[in-house]
């Protein structure tokens, strides 16, 4: 008995009830807000979708229950990744990648991927984005460091290993790619 | 050994993508300020744009929560109506087969009747009511 009831509970204990969806949101802080309008209109390109449409999306599913939020997953991070997954679903609808089965729509455990391969063309596109942000920071060389470290996936200690910038320096080439990337893409850079 | 596969130019761009996430993530409110102030946006509007969206969405959630409660309401109306006109049509029919099976009762309500004394329709609707209550709390008194 007392396992059947663990089993059932589970669920609730890894994640968030529904319930406890709608104060998690009235928690919000101003700063957190700014954040969610920041991320975005980071991410908005690309998708089809208009201003409003990602956050719309994201607190719907959250509150539906779609997309669940583990608890050891700080909220706001639960809701940029919710976002960051509905519009990699919705570039990859409207991409013109080979697509090697129809996308599977998103679970509710989190991020699906379908099997799919970038075409030559889109290859292309994507480096000469590439090349064209890097061009935006040939006056800034630790700018481009940190660019290229993120590129291949470095983080934190590696981050600063590869560039040889200690945190100080760091935290400011990253400041400095914010504020001029929001300049030149507004909407974001994915294509 | 295997080789690490050489990323692809929309990985690395996926990669750029979630580092500057993260940093927006990471970054104080006051540097965040700061920078959308310096792209030309009021902050507070901006502020003010994402409670807008928070709250059309939890309104949408809810417009359709209560939609989807409401069909539910009237599917099991339906369903307890049709259940309801059941029970009744059997009890109609017991009370015809005990008149049938009692000519002294089915008499004296015949005569009742022609002199005005008769169950109006509510009282007949009542006893028949009745009638189907009796019948359920038997057959939950058999399957005990």
């Amino acid at each position: 008995m007392a396992e059947a009831t663990a089993i059932r509970d589970a669920p609730a204990r890894e994640h968030l009830r529904t319930d406890e969806i709608g104060p998690a949101f009235d928690g919000l802080s101003r700063d957190d807000k700014l954040k969610l309008y920041a991320i975005e209109a980071t991410l908005l390109r690309g998708t089809g979708l208009g201003k409003g449409d990602l956050l719309r999306e994201a607190v719907y599913r959250a509150l539906e229950g779609n997309r669940k939020c583990p608890r050891d997953v700080p909220f706001m991070a639960f809701l940029v990744m919710t976002m960051k997954s509905i519009a990699s679903h919705a570039r990859r609808k409207s991409s013109r990648t080979v697509v090697a089965a129809d996308p599977p729509e998103l679970s509710c455990s989190g991020e699906t991927h379908s099997a799919s391969a970038p075409s030559p063309e889109d290859e292309v596109i994507a480096a000469s984005v590439i090349q064209g942000i890097y061009g935006h920071f040939e006056d800034d060389e630790e700018a481009v460091l940190v660019l290229m470290g993120w590129a291949d996936g470095l983080r934190g200690k590696d981050l600063r290993e590869a560039t040889g910038l200690d945190q100080g320096k760091l935290d400011y080439a990253i400041k400095r790619i914010r504020t001029r990337m929001r300049k030149l893409y507004p909407d974001g850079w994915m294509p | 050994m295997s080789k690490t596969k050489k990323p692809t130019a929309q990985e690395e761009l996926e990669r750029i993508e979630d580092a500057f996430l993260d940093s927006l993530l990471n970054a104080s409110g006051d540097e965040l300020r700061e920078e959308i102030t310096a792209a030309g946006i009021d902050p507070d509007s901006c502020i003010a744009e994402v409670d807008a969206t928070i709250a059309a969405a939890k309104a949408e959630y809810a417009r359709n929560r209560l939609e989807e409660a409401r069909a539910e309401l009237a599917a099991w109306r339906k369903r307890d109506a049709k259940a309801n006109g059941t029970a009744l049509d059997a009890a109609r029919a017991k009370l015809d087969r005990i008149r049938s099976g009692d000519p002294e009762l089915d008499k004296k309500m015949m005569l009742a009747a022609r002199k005005g004394e008769g169950l109006s329709d509510s009282d007949m609707e009542g006893l028949l009511e009745d009638l189907a209550a009796l019948e359920e709390l038997e057959r939950g008194d058999e399957d005990e």
